[in-house]
């Protein structure tokens, strides 16, 4: 019997554009018939007919074994028409009747469809192993770097990437052993690599670090009644200067190692400008926030503070809410369904009444998919704040009377109307370093370590 | 441990025109209101939601006859508040609670507009109260402060008594203390008693009652600490006694007790603090430590600091905060180890000093007032602070008032190895380091009513988080990322958490109780099944529960009466699992034990003593308890010969209490006990380790010395030694197996807020996790005890360890600057024994240079002034050289060629780079050749340099650059010019003729003598499994090499590389550049005139 072991050099989180490295091993066991095999956590042990073949000790032959990588796209059908594509060179796994699949294969989904795969390298060939003999083989491969979609667990839409290795023995079925990936997309590497390498040359002529301390703008957004405020400002466009073809072009050729993404991201995400705004209402102006950027990374903090010194009407209290939004692009839109949904992944909230100043903290999760655009759909992040106003004055200072002899008491009131208004804020989360994403990842479905026997 | 997260919220502000400021702010005994002052008006505030209540302006004719508003205190029941003001006025307050019921600031919502979201919706009412003064005293001679006693405040005043006044303003003249006839002790009770002299009029300037310490702690005018205690508990005047307090060089401003702990702080004029606890046996007042600043943290803390102003203990009694008079705060644990300090609380413009200092509701806030605002920081906690218990020990579990932030460490994973043919070989061991926070914010269903977050426990695998708050429990799958509550309210309401939170396999323990039969339970709830009462499994308890923890399928609950429950727990299978409790043993704990409030924590720890040991069976057995009360941590031994096992179950429990606990250590914060069931065979040493936490005394280490059969190797030797580890944060996980511990701090974010733009903001903090790796500092206690066996065994077990190499290196270079700087003489160095020790585990570990590579790293990273004294031990840096030549390690060689430079002239240098060249060759290393060919060119000229003049260099800039080829990291050349220029060569060469103790002060060079500022590898968190070539490479960009003419050098051909040029002009160096290694730690400055020596050629 063969056993074929793979192991992730680096877990299973990867960037688009990063060299996937797995070492398989392929070793003829000796079973011994009425044992079963140990499953040690974390081993993925599939063997559902091991003792059928134990009448035969002598070598064993595998015919081949090839691996790529791909995504999967899985759609919900009642909300998007599925997008007519070619196949790249991926098989349905179960339209091909005779294969047996084991692992982690994906269920026979009718909606879903390859949308990527490289193309298989063949590993091994006609191999023959003595028992105890095993035989070792590096697979590596580059993810895909012009893939837009990264991992993905959406409502409307799911993609999935996995690690597949196809292994025939002889005299048995082609087996499909899937390792799922977690795979994350930095947007815009191209032009951002190019960028990182004019960055990393300009500072090493002068020491000191490309980026230019900006100054803090200040923006003023006007809030409407009980709706999404109408111009937010939109901070990913200009910040990040525009590079030249050539550079981008010789920097798509080469392999994005973990340092040059972490450099990328760092610089990407760095605080550049803490960005102020005024909110106003249609009752007049409610206070300044202030968010110490609008990129973050994933794991990270959002620091944002209010300041309510300056205000014509009374801020109550507040509700931040870190909210992705799927939006599914209107050429795959089924006609009557909803153009995007949201899913509230942090919460922060406050009673400020009677507060001069006040902050948040809204963690952004691990777990989560950072900003992307695909061709089909298109997920954002937002900040979504709630505010409860109040349009009367609120002075909590106990007046002075003209009577000296007098004393003053002040008493709250019994009742606060309040009017409730929405306001979004755009801002962009991107991946981080994937070490990071792998501690989280590791409890649920993604392990390093697959071990299979066929 | 208590650390500060965010920005601080502002809650209040007086404008810099008016006259008015902040006096005084204080919490009530719940920390449910807080009291805030000002001059002339006071107002109360809830802090969930943070309203203000009510608010009082007193009228300008009390302002004239009493003075404005100085301090304040709380009734324990919070039923009315007494002020004092400034010319020793007392005003009474009662908090009318009668429209209590009717509730206010209720939001409504107007007609066109909806609140959406729950959290808009305040789930509970506030309170409709208000405060109406009843009575006003004027005390003769001024008051300097208050204190609560029973039904009296106790009021000390300047004419040196202390007097009794009833909350109704009645004054009992005969329970006054006159302190000139109170006798006074020095340091014992017991030792012979002295009165005031009566024109002292020394007076109390500060006083805090503690029941369990029996007293009160005072700080007299004239800047002594005493205790004052009496026969009993009315404090009537002729039982009173004081005990003076060790004097210290400087006066007493202010004190603080610590209930829990029996600690009394006092704030001293220095700005910093002393803490003095009771000694048991003799009742003596001891000093356990001091609260102070280290120099690199504040050089000059008195001056910048001014005296400490107010200090005040954490809730749970976990940490003290401590104020300054110029402004600022510090906070310590409770056995002084800093945790956060903040000097730069002192706005631009503004003269401000923090004038009050209290922590809200279960220490989540931190209310600071100063002069013109008043603000709050957030804290998040340890979950050790308030459940002591196991499995929060593994790992780092910090709790939040609205979130829980999980750290589970970092992982050293087996890598496969590097080739196909790998198979035999081991496996490469990669650290996987994870410094980030995983955040739960907690589910507002449950906190809407059931704030604050009270307890929370993380389980063994680090799957599932339970937390309880005020009523009730909850926890959260983490794989799903799914809260699980109960149903409803009503069903939260029938129990509170009074005593842990416990994980075991599956099942939630509460220690708890009934609020419906007013009984005290331990309650059982299945992780698997949906939260509901009815499948619960209750154990009665006849006392509340204070702690319970649990060892393998042991459980042992501490309770109110003193006594420890040891139960044994049966799961048993089924649809409905349950747990069967069956009672082992029940030990009374009162002769350790003054009041059960005191106990930390109660652990079933293999741990053995000497004398209770047994024979080594690999399964790790509960074989001692231990107790940790007020800081004191007790050993109790198993005793074998009446095992509790035997004890038939039916059997009826029998209370003994004949047991003898040991005292282990005092000034216990946490201990840690490895987490598994089975001894480890790789690690035994560091497995079978207890770890204690002692504040500012450091981290104790009490290891066991066994050799790997479990013999005993030397008779006289004990079977444990205990070690300290000094620690740069605050531990909170030890992880064995890894040999690391990790912790937390906190960490500035922003100096000034989040803009930058007002000068007036205040400084944000963030939480980091920390991680140190022990093993260097544990190998260096046992070395400097004359146990190098052990020290050897110890590290054998850890060469596995990705950072094993890099530990050595540090247990080197922190020897050989503490050693190698001393200016005072060494009478028994350590060096030796640490070089001696470098090479026995080099050549236990046969296949790894490793004592050349540690002594040659060892050397780069430290100053060339201490070269001598490693070599001195570790032998000539030629020989060394030439070992690595022998035995092929060209990269290893290659760093000693910068220490050759360093210690020889030129000839020898260039021989024997010559050499390393030849090596190279015939290695086929191409990067090594260049690397040494240029080294070698660099070394002519250096040698030509000494003998000519320098005109100015004008630098081509139009000639071809060629970028120093970036080479693989672990090629630690250095800089092939020597940085050290032509005196070290003169220096070097004294080397030789001189004895090596004229070395240090013949060398010409000053800047060459210094000490470095800076060490690098000291880091720890350099720790890093991508990047562990320790050494700094050179600076790839440091160096701008510049070939003019033909020879254009083309660095990949060797064969056509002439190394040692004729003509010495085909290099030119920029000049200017600086010569620092990759992490910015300049090694030693380039001579100045040295690029310019170049051009001269």
């Amino acid at each position: 019997m063969i056993e074929f072991v793979a192991r992730l050099a680096r877990g299973a989180v990867y960037f688009t554009g990063e060299e996937l490295e797995c070492w398989i091993t392929l070793r003829n066991v000796v079973v011994l018939p009425p044992t079963t095999p140990p499953d040690s956590a974390g081993h993925l042990v599939a063997s559902p007919d091991a003792g059928k073949l134990n009448g035969r000790p002598e070598g064993a032959a595998v015919a081949f074994l090839s691996g790529q990588i791909h995504c999967q796209c899985l759609v919900e059908d009642s909300k998007m028409n599925v997008p007519a594509r070619p196949n790249h060179g991926l098989e349905r796994q179960d339209s091909s009747g005779g294969r047996r699949v084991s692992g982690m294969a994906p269920g026979p989904e009718t909606n879903s469809f390859c949308l990527l795969a490289t193309i298989p390298k063949l590993l091994a060939g006609n191999l023959d192993l003595e028992p105890g003999e095993e035989f070792n083989v590096l697979f590596s491969e580059i993810v895909p770097r012009d893939a837009m979609s990264p991992s993905f667990r959406g409502l409307a839409l799911r993609y999935q990437w996995k690690l597949a290795f196809q292994c025939q023995v002889l005299g048995q079925q082609t087996t499909t052993i899937y390792i799922p990936l977690w795979i994350m997309v930095i947007p815009d590497l191209d032009r951002l690599l190019g960028l990182a390498e004019m960055d990393g040359r300009r500072s090493s002529m002068n020491g000191v670090p490309a980026d230019d301390k900006a100054a803090t703008s200040v923006e003023t957004t006007a809030l409407t009644n009980g709706t999404n405020g109408k111009d937010s400002p939109s901070p990913n466009s200009s910040s990040v200067a525009l590079t030249n073809g050539s550079d981008a072009v010789t920097a798509a050729k080469s392999v994005l190692t973990l340092d040059m993404a972490m450099q990328i991201l760092d610089s990407l995400t760095s605080r550049k400008n803490a960005r102020s705004f005024n909110i106003d209402s249609s009752h007049g102006r409610i206070g300044v926030l202030v968010l110490t950027k609008t990129r973050f990374r994933l794991g990270e903090d959002i620091y944002g503070k209010f300041d309510f010194t300056d205000r014509s009407v009374t801020c109550v209290q507040y509700l931040v809410s870190l909210i992705g939004e799927e939006h599914i692009c209107e050429e795959h839109r089924k006609a009557k369904s909803v153009a995007f949904s949201e899913n509230i992944v942090s919460k922060s909230h406050d009673f400020c009444l009677c507060l001069t100043q006040s902050n948040f903290i809204l963690p952004v999760p691990l777990h989560v998919t950072s900003s992307f655009a695909s061709e089909i759909v298109e997920f954002r992040w937002k900040l979504r704040f709630e505010f409860a106003l109040s349009s009367e004055m609120f002075h909590l200072e106990v007046p002075s009377v003209g009577n000296e002899n007098q004393s003053v008491l002040w008493r709250p009131p019994l009742r606060v109307p309040v009017e409730t208004i929405l306001w979004d804020v755009p801002i962009d989360i991107y991946p981080t370093d994937p070490i990071q994403v792998h501690s989280v990842h590791m409890r649920e479905s993604l392990v390093s370590d697959v071990r299979v026997k066929l | 441990m208590y650390f500060i997260t965010g920005l601080p919220k502002i809650v209040s502000t007086i404008p810099l025109e008016e006259e008015d400021s902040f006096q005084f702010l204080c919490c009530n005994r719940e920390r449910i209101f807080i009291l805030i002052l000002r001059k002339v008006s006071l107002s109360i505030w809830q802090l969930k939601p943070l309203v203000q209540l009510t608010a009082y302006r007193r009228s300008d004719m009390s302002v004239k006859n009493l003075g404005i508003n100085v301090s304040a205190l709380w009734k324990p029941d919070s039923s009315a508040i007494v002020v004092q003001t400034s010319d020793g006025g007392l005003i009474f307050f009662t908090i009318d609670t009668r429209a209590a019921d009717t509730e206010c600031y209720m939001l409504e919502d107007a007609k066109n507009s909806r609140r959406e979201s729950d959290e808009l919706f305040v789930k509970e009412a506030v309170p409709y109260i208000s405060m109406v003064p009843t009575t006003s005293i004027l005390v003769q001679g001024g008051i300097t402060c208050l204190e609560a006693l029973r039904d009296n405040v106790m009021v000390a005043a300047t004419s040196g008594i202390i007097q009794r006044i009833q909350w109704d303003g009645s004054v009992d003249d005969s329970l006054t203390i006159v302190l000139d006839r109170v006798p006074f002790s020095v340091d014992f009770p017991q030792s012979k008693k002295s009165y005031l002299s009566n024109a002292s009029s020394v007076h109390v300037v500060d006083l805090e009652y503690s029941f369990l310490l029996g007293g009160f702690s005072l700080v007299l005018s004239n800047g002594r600490g005493a205790l004052m205690t009496a026969n009993h508990f009315e404090f009537r005047p002729e039982s009173v006694q004081c005990v003076w307090v060790p004097s210290e060089p400087c006066a007493f401003t202010c004190t603080a007790v610590n209930h829990k702990y029996r600690l009394m702080a006092f704030g001293c004029a220095n700005a910093q603090g002393a803490l003095y606890c009771i000694e048991d046996q003799t009742e003596g007042i001891q000093l356990t430590h001091r609260l102070q600043l280290l120099d690199k943290d504040c050089p000059d803390m008195m001056a910048a600091c001014g005296p400490v102003e107010d200090l005040n203990w954490t809730p749970d009694g976990c940490a003290i905060a401590m104020i300054w008079k110029k402004g600022g705060f510090a906070i310590w644990s409770v056995f002084g180890a800093l945790i956060t300090f903040c000097l730069t609380l002192v706005h631009e413009g503004v003269s401000r000093s923090v004038s009050a200092l209290d922590w809200g509701t279960e220490g989540y806030t931190m209310w600071v007032a100063d002069p013109k605002v008043v603000f709050m920081y957030n804290f998040t906690k340890s979950a050790l602070s308030v459940n002591n218990c196991s499995t929060n020990r593994m790992y780092v579990l910090l709790q939040g008032d609205n979130s829980v932030m999980l750290n589970t460490g970092d992982r050293v994973v087996a890598q496969p190895h590097g080739s196909s043919s790998a198979s035999g070989r081991e496996p490469q061991h990669k650290l996987f380091s994870n410094k980030a926070w995983m955040v739960v914010q907690l589910p507002h269903r449950y906190m809407a009513t059931n704030w604050p977050l009270r307890y929370t426990v993380v389980d063994a695998d680090a799957e599932y988080i339970a937390v309880a708050g005020r009523y009730g429990i909850a926890f959260y799958h983490i794989a799903v990322r799914k809260w699980k509550t109960f149903s409803n309210d009503t069903a939260e309401q029938l129990f509170v958490v009074t005593g842990g939170l416990l994980w075991w396999r599956d099942f939630v323990i509460c220690g708890c109780s009934n609020t419906k039969t007013k009984t005290h339970e331990v309650r059982f709830y299945s992780k698997t099944r949906a939260l509901d009462h009815s499948s619960a499994v209750v154990w009665k308890s006849e006392a509340p529960v204070i702690t319970m923890n649990a060892f393998q399928n042991m459980l042992i609950i501490f309770s109110a009466d003193s006594r420890l429950t040891l139960c044994e727990m049966d799961r048993k299978a089924g649809d409905v699992p349950t747990i069967v409790i069956n009672v082992l043993q029940i030990i009374s704990t009162e002769n350790i034990c003054p009041h059960p409030y005191c106990v930390v924590s109660v652990d079933l720890t293999p741990v053995r003593t000497e004398t209770g040991q047994k024979k080594h069976t690999g399964i790790r057995e509960a074989e001692s308890l231990l107790i940790n009360v007020s800081g004191r941590l007790w050993i109790i031994q198993r005793d074998s010969s009446d095992p509790y096992k035997d004890v038939p179950a039916d059997e009826s429990v029998v209370t003994t209490s004949n047991v003898i606990p040991l005292l282990l250590s005092s000034c216990v914060e946490t201990i840690w006990v490895h987490p598994s069931t089975i001894s480890s065979k790789e690690k035994p040493q560091l497995c079978e380790a207890l770890w204690m936490f002692c504040g500012a005394h450091g981290m104790k280490v009490w290891m066991p010395l066994f050799t790997k059969d479990g013999t005993r190797r030397n008779a006289f030797l004990s079977r444990r030694v205990m070690l300290p580890v000094w620690l740069k944060s605050v531990p909170l996980c030890v992880q064995f197996d890894e040999a690391m511990i990790h912790g937390a701090d906190s960490d500035l974010l922003y100096e000034s807020g989040l803009d930058n733009k007002e000068s007036d903001e205040l400084p944000a903090f963030i939480v980091n996790r920390t991680s140190e790796v022990y093993l260097p500092q544990v190998l260096r206690q046992l070395l400097r005890r004359n146990l190098g066996t052990h020290a050897e065994e110890i590290a054998q077990t850890c060469t596995k360890l990705p950072y094993f190499n890099h530990s050595l290196e540090l247990l080197l270079h922190q020897v050989l600057e503490e050693e190698g700087t001393s200016s005072a003489p060494i009478p028994d160095p350590l060096l030796p024994s640490v070089v001696d020790f470098v090479q026995a585990i080099s050549k236990y570990l046969a296949s790894l240079p490793v004592f050349l590579q540690t002594i040659a790293h060892c050397a780069r990273k430290s100053d060339i002034a201490l070269w001598p004294r490693l070599f001195a031990e570790a032998g000539e840096p030629t020989d060394l050289f030439q070992q690595c030549l022998n035995s092929g390690r060209l990269d290893i060689a290659a760093s000693f060629l910068i220490v050759l430079n360093g210690t020889l002239g030129v000839g020898p240098v260039r021989k024997q780079a010559g050499a390393l060249l030849e090596k190279a060759r015939a290695a086929g290393d191409v990067e090594l050749i260049a690397e040494s060919a240029r080294f070698l060119r660099a070394l002519e000229m250096e040698e030509q340099e000494t003998y000519r003049r320098t005109p100015e260099m004008t630098p081509s800039a139009k000639s071809p650059t060629i970028h120093p080829h970036p080479g693989p990291e672990n090629m630690d050349l250095g800089n092939p010019i020597s940085p050290q220029g032509a005196l070290t060569f003169k220096y070097g060469s004294v080397v030789k003729q001189n004895s090596l103790a004229d070395v240090g002060l013949s060398g010409g060079n000053k800047a060459a003598l210094k000490k470095a500022n800076s060490v690098p590898f000291n880091n720890p968190e350099s720790v890093d499994g991508r990047s562990m070539s320790v050494v700094a490479a050179p600076d790839p960009t440091g160096l701008i090499t510049t070939a003019t003419g033909v020879q254009s050098v083309d660095r990949r051909n060797s064969e056509s590389f002439n190394y040692l040029p004729d003509n010495s002009s085909i290099l030119r160096y920029s000049p200017g550049t600086s010569v620092t290694s990759r992490n910015g730690w300049s090694r030693r400055r380039r001579f100045p005139g040295y690029a310019h020596a170049v051009e001269q050629v």
